[in-house]
């Protein structure tokens, strides 16, 4: 009904336009516009205050200088009137002239009617007008209270017949917010559109459904995004991208990464999806956006020293992540100090803690979907970056005019950086990795909104230490390896009638190896193995009020195992030990392969109901397991091996539903059942059972977010998650042939999130979460219920980045998390065999690590080295040319040098127990020269 | 063992500000297992140190104090029969520590003890398959350690109500191999020897610049006088040396080889035991609490630095210290040995 619209999606970024100018067609019938006579402010119409006349007289002698007006007060709000309901049906229009009183903050102080146009209306336009707002006035460069004048119209207007604008919008500078013009947006096959001098655009007559939105220009890597026109209703969106405009001197561009705001189809019910560039601005993250997951609500802190992603009270392995779909068997290299994937293929993480659609699955836990930008056209850009941890390059390059290549690769050498500083020794008790990654990505444009892209990611961990003992019992060796390869081709079309298509092939190799040597009783898991993967899907509108999307997944991995060592080591979950207790020396052997698949059709509705208020998602997916495994038994002489097959099918429901109560309120739910294969580790004839089953979980969700204010936004959440058929270890003192492992384990977590967020403007973002969350254990029937033993139940995290200016900016990150639950020891007998004592335990898990709190800063500086080309007309390679940028930042992790306890130890007769302690104050420096 | 050495260098790594290590910064405990301040048990002997389901063993511990060894100790002794479940990380299950249980055998109580091992060791503790519970298939035999050993654990309970001294020990046993072939089995069976106990040969203490003196076994003497004393000054750092004698072919009291069945290769391989020495002392400080030799090295000593209390430490007894010596070869054989030096 009104002319000053608000975008769809995003309620708290709606805009204001200028009033004169306001009026678009929004409905086919009538419509109630509001002329604003005065919309100019001009000065005509203008008189000042008396009081403000006395501040500016000083009694000085002489005589007095007249004030002068040196800025007028400018709308920064409007509110509409509301239309006598009586005149509107009588066909009556009418004008008010108000005397509006604005205070030097630019608040309305008083409305009263010069020219009266009837009671009612006299009435409706007082009332709207005391909530107008202003940016106040200024007389001798100093705020101050004004009077204006101001004309209200009542007017009513019949609009025309035939094609009217249906979908309309604006682009925006995401950092600066100033409107871009001449960006071409073009939907499907309809002639494109440029953006006028405000920014805005609109296409008129554009069709119902679904449509692909190409947005391209200037300094701007070409963007995609869907969009759906619904019958009867005009779409007006905010698109807000990270262009290259031509900066002033001394002004910093912010960043290169393209994104969209706003238009985001929201995947999931319950997800956090943070863009890259403000994953970077992080503190604490080193740069790395994926690090930010950790910093999400639902994720507990990892422990130091481990990567471990626990979501809503999962265990680790049963948080999946996705690379554009395709599975990657970690999100962090060991000691989490980087992500797997750099960050600058990245467009956007998106953290699904529970609840997904079906799509996904697999997975007991949460989902971390990852997504890769598309590679620019406008010439070669690249990165070379360096800190005390790593260092990474990146080149990109278009081939030809359909065609881009991207190649990026990273190295660390904290591992030699730490010799600089410390003793050669040092480094044989410090578990410092060595990692690498890369990444390679080739696509091309086949036909318009249609292209194919062909990706490979690898990344390497390797940690070698020994400590070297006169007593060779005392000995401690260790060395893991973890690498995995995915390569994978990506084909996406989308369709004249707006709906699309996509193909996943994918091949990936992983292998695990972890060796260790506690005196003479080895540990070595050697795990190899293939993976296959095939994600295809086709999502159409099929009605105004349904949207489907039809799929299938499918992913198998065939593992090569090997492994020699104790039972009991590693530790699983659930084991009773503490830090630094030396491994049982009992050991055994095996080899067995495993292969584990899974093929799972499925289908998802999404009905849009009362006007695009209700949105039900409805999927179904059918999940069908293969295990199969070389060896059922334990090898035993001459025997010959048997192996097993066993398949298992499940339909698994999944429900979303998100009501729009009001305009800055959305309601959300979720329901889903979900399914996971055993690890091949765990199929085991000797260390495990090749018996076991497919786990199960469900998970129901409830919460709502609220926008009290434009781009800011309060999200809550409440949840509650159970699991059964979990592996666990067989509590039998005579464990069954093949089964040191059974399917006995029982979880449930539950618990509430708060999420409260300002999206990037005006130079700052940043957010608060907390989260409290209870996890807990049934290892077996009859047993009691036990805290899980990465169970936080408080975790609260703020973060923030601001942008100083002049390439200054500033990021903090506070974190206050429980600490994890430990089992305290009660005693301890000798061993006199081994020369050592071991302990006893009271209650499992009845006690805690001491709390965490870390505070962490970031400071960086960004010089432009060489400005960029932004003109058109100077040819293809002079286009939107990126200036030369160098960034030199300061990571400090822990400022406070909080001396934080990460984990209980004892002394050798475990009668004085202390702590491990957590990093001292780390200042890590580190500069990135990007072109 | 984390010794001194191995200490400093945790402190300066978490001194220096730009470790960016994972593991943080470990405490620095001042309770080190040489020191003997109150009562402990530092070995448990079994003789023969390999024995068959019911044949017959002595059992033997070493509890000191520091003011010596305790010959007459009450002990408790008892097998214990309770199989440990997978789910606990320890040798034997807590269980196996209860004064009276069905599982736990009594043997006798006093310093030292004779039984015959059960005769379902083997079931119990080793290679063979356990005795299926009604109604259940096989059960899952034990794990061999690391030396292809299984054992028969005894448990030791010294004290009465409220105060305990609780102890494992654990005798090996004469097993068969698991999952072998007839031809491996058989290959064993030829050339395995039981193990023996090693043999502490010699004791010598040596100062700076001094000749090595020999360190008598005071726990030795049975009758008459204890021999005199080594005497060192308070605060002198002494270089003590154990050793044993060599030994090419088994049984004797060295570092014995053995055929070792790889439960990888499915196939035995030659191996020689690794030898230890943990030193013990009522006052005073090592500078390692144990010290080795590997499977390759072919050395028959080693050697540890002790430096002297100061007078003032050690007034309470007129000056002297107990030494206590433990060698134990890596497939359970254990001897040790007891000695004395004053310090004036």
């Amino acid at each position: 009904m009104s002319a000053f619209v608000r975008t769809p999606v995003e309620a708290g970024a709606s805009r204001v336009k200028p009033p004169s100018g306001a009026r678009r067609s929004i409905d086919s019938r009538t419509r109630v516009s509001c002329l604003l006579v005065s919309a100019s402010l001009a000065l005509a119409g203008l008189s000042l205050a008396p009081a403000a006349r006395a501040q500016d007289g000083r009694g000085e002698a002489g005589p007095q200088r007249q004030p002068q007006l040196t800025k007028p007060p400018k709308m920064s709000r409007f509110v509409e009137a509301e239309y006598p309901a009586a005149e509107k049906a009588a066909g009556k229009t009418s004008s008010v002239v108000l005397e509006i009183a604005i205070d030097d903050k630019g608040k309305v102080q008083d409305a009263v009617v010069v020219t009266s146009g009837g009671k009612v209306f006299d009435d409706a336009a007082t009332a709207a007008a005391k909530q107008f707002g202003f940016e106040p006035a200024e007389i001798d460069f100093k705020p101050a209270p004004v009077k204006i004048t101001y004309r209200y119209d009542f007017t009513i207007k019949v609009e025309k017949a035939g094609p009217v604008v249906n979908f309309e919008g604006v682009v925006k500078n995401r950092f600066t917010k100033k409107p871009l013009a001449g960006i071409t947006i073009q939907v499907d096959a309809l002639p494109p559109v440029k953006t006028d001098d405000a920014g805005h655009f609109e296409l008129v007559g554009v069709a119902v459904g679904a449509h692909k939105v190409v947005i391209s220009g200037p300094g701007l890597a070409t963007i995609e995004t869907d969009e759906t026109i619904e019958a009867g209703k005009k779409l007006e969106v905010k698109y807000a991208v990270e262009s290259q405009e031509e900066l002033a001197e001394g002004e910093e561009r912010p960043d290169v990464e393209v994104v969209t705001v706003g238009t985001r189809i929201q995947k999931q019910s319950s997800s956090t999806a943070i863009d890259a560039s403000e994953g970077r601005r992080v503190a604490g993250t080193g740069g790395d956006t994926l690090k930010v997951v950790q910093n999400l609500p639902g994720v507990a802190r990892a422990a130091l020293g481990s990567g471990a992603l626990v979501v809503w009270g999962a265990a680790p392995q049963d948080t999946r992540v996705y690379v554009e779909g395709v599975r990657v068997p970690l999100l962090y290299h060991m000691g989490g100090f980087r992500s797997t994937i750099n960050s600058d293929v990245v467009r956007g993480i998106e953290l699904s803690p529970g609840g997904y659609g079906a799509q996904y699955g697999r997975g007991l836990g949460g989902l971390v979907t990852v997504d890769l930008r598309a590679l620019r056209s406008d010439g070669v850009h690249g990165y070379v970056s360096s800190d005390l941890i790593d260092g990474s390059a990146m080149v990109e390059a278009p081939l030809d005019g359909k065609t881009r290549v991207a190649i990026a690769a990273r190295k660390s050498w904290l591992d030699r950086t730490l010799a600089l500083f410390t003793s050669k020794d040092v480094s044989a008790y410090v578990p410092i990795p060595s990692y690498w990654d890369g990444v390679f990505k080739i696509e091309r444009d086949l036909r318009p909104n249609e292209s194919v892209s062909f990706v490979v990611l690898g990344s390497g961990d390797t940690l070698v230490r020994t400590v070297p003992n006169v007593d060779p019992a005392q000995v401690k060796s260790e060395q893991n390896d973890l690498s995995y390869w995915r390569t994978m081709l990506l084909y996406r079309r989308q369709f004249e009638d707006g709906s699309s298509v996509f193909l996943t092939p994918s091949y990936g190799r992983d292998h695990t190896r972890t060796l260790s040597r506690f005196g003479g009783a080895p540990t070595d898991l050697d795990v190899r193995s293939e993976d296959f993967g095939l994600r295809a899907g086709h999502r159409a509108k099929v009605s105004p009020l349904l949207t489907t999307t039809v799929g299938l997944d499918f992913e198998a991995t065939r593992s090569d195992l090997s492994r020699v060592g104790a039972v009991t080591l590693p530790p699983r979950e659930g084991d009773i030990h503490v830090f630094g207790q030396p491994p049982g020396d009992q050991v055994n052997a095996d080899d067995w392969h495993t292969t584990l698949g899974s093929v799972a059709p499925y289908v998802q509705g999404d009905f849009t109901l009362f006007g695009d208020r209700l949105h039900v998602t409805a999927g179904l997916r059918l999940d069908a397991f293969v295990t199969n495994g070389s060896r059922v038994t334990p090898v035993k002489g001459d025997t010959p091996a048997i192996g097993f097959t066993h398949q298992e099918t499940f339909l698994e429901p999944r429900l979303a539903v998100r009501f729009q109560a009001s305009e800055r309120v959305t309601l959300k739910g979720a329901f889903g059942v979900y399914h996971q294969s055993p690890l091949a580790e765990d199929l085991s004839a000797v260390f495990g059972n090749p018996n076991l089953g497919i786990a199960r979980a469900t998970h129901l969700l409830l919460g709502g977010a609220w926008k009290p204010l434009d781009g800011v936004s309060v999200e809550a959440t409440v949840f509650g998650s159970k699991s059964s058929n979990l592996a666990s270890r067989s509590a039998s003192e005579t464990p069954l042939l093949a089964q040191a492992l059974v399917m006995e384990g029982e979880g449930r977590a539950y618990g509430g999130q708060i999420l409260v967020r300002k999206e990037l403007a005006k130079g700052f973002f940043g957010w608060v979460s907390y989260s409290m969350i209870r996890s807990e254990r049934l290892d077996h029937p009859g047993s009691t219920w036990r805290l899980f033993d990465y169970d936080q139940t408080h975790v609260a995290t703020l973060v923030g980045s601001y942008d100083l200016g002049r390439g200054w900016e500033l990021g903090a990150r506070v974190r206050y998390t429980s600490g994890f639950p430990r089992t305290p020891v009660i005693g301890a007998y000798f061993n006199a065999r081994r020369d050592l004592y071991e302990p006893y335990f009271g209650a499992q898990n009845s006690t805690r690590i001491p709390p965490f709190f870390a505070v962490d800063l970031r400071l960086a500086k960004r010089w432009i080295l060489a400005a960029g080309s932004g003109a058109e007309g100077q040819g293809a390679d002079a286009q939107a040319r990126q200036p030369t940028r160098l960034e030199v930042f300061l990571d400090v992790q822990n400022v406070t040098n909080q001396s934080n306890r990460e984990d209980v130890v004892y002394d050798y007769a475990y009668r004085t127990r202390d702590y491990i302690t957590g990093l001292p104050i780390l200042p890590v420096l580190g500069a990135r020269l990007e072109w | 063992m984390v010794g001194e050495r191995a200490t400093s260098l945790l402190v300066a790594a978490c001194a220096t500000v730009v470790l960016a290590s994972a593991p943080g910064c470990q405490p620095d405990f001042a309770a080190r297992a040489s020191s003997v301040v109150q009562e402990r048990v530092l070995a448990v002997r079994s003789e023969p140190a390999e024995a068959a389901p019911d044949q017959a063993v002595k059992l033997t511990a070493l509890v000191v104090d520091p003011s010596g060894t305790r010959k007459t100790e009450a002990i408790d002794w008892a097998f214990c029969t309770r199989p440990k479940p997978l789910d606990e990380l320890d040798d034997v299950s807590i269980a196996c520590f209860q004064r009276t249980a069905d599982w736990i055998v009594p043997l006798a109580v006093g310093p030292a003890v004779e039984g015959k091992l059960p005769l379902d060791a083997c079931r119990q503790w080793g290679s063979d398959v356990p005795e299926p519970l009604p109604g259940q298939p096989a059960g899952r035999p034990a794990d061999p350690d690391s030396t292809g050993g299984y054992f028969q654990p005894e448990r030791l309970v010294i004290g009465a109500s409220g105060s305990y001294v609780l102890a494992l020990g654990q005798t090996r046993l004469v097993c068969g191999l698991p999952g072998a072939t007839r031809d491996v089995l058989e290959e064993f069976k030829k050339t395995y020897t039981p193990n023996a106990n090693p043999i502490l040969a010699d004791v010598t203490l040596a100062t700076a610049g001094g000749a090595a003196l020999p360190l008598p076994d005071v726990d030795a003497a049975v009758t008459g006088e204890p021999p005199a004393p080594t005497i060192v000054h308070p605060g002198e750092p002494v270089s003590l040396v154990v050793s044993w004698p060599a030994c090419d072919a088994p049984p004797c009291g060295g570092a014995e080889p053995y055929p070792y069945y790889d439960l990888q290769q499915h196939a035995l391989v030659a191996r020689r035991e690794s030898m230890r020495v943990s030193f013990f002392a009522s006052a005073g400080s090592f500078r390692d609490d144990r010290v080795g030799r590997g499977e390759d090295e072919r050395e028959t000593s080693v050697e540890n630095g002790w430096t002297a209390p100061a007078s003032a430490d050690v007034a309470a007894t007129g000056g002297l210290v107990h030494l206590w010596f433990v060698l134990r070869d890596a497939r359970g054989g254990v001897t040790f040995r007891g000695a004395t030096v004053q310090v004036q």
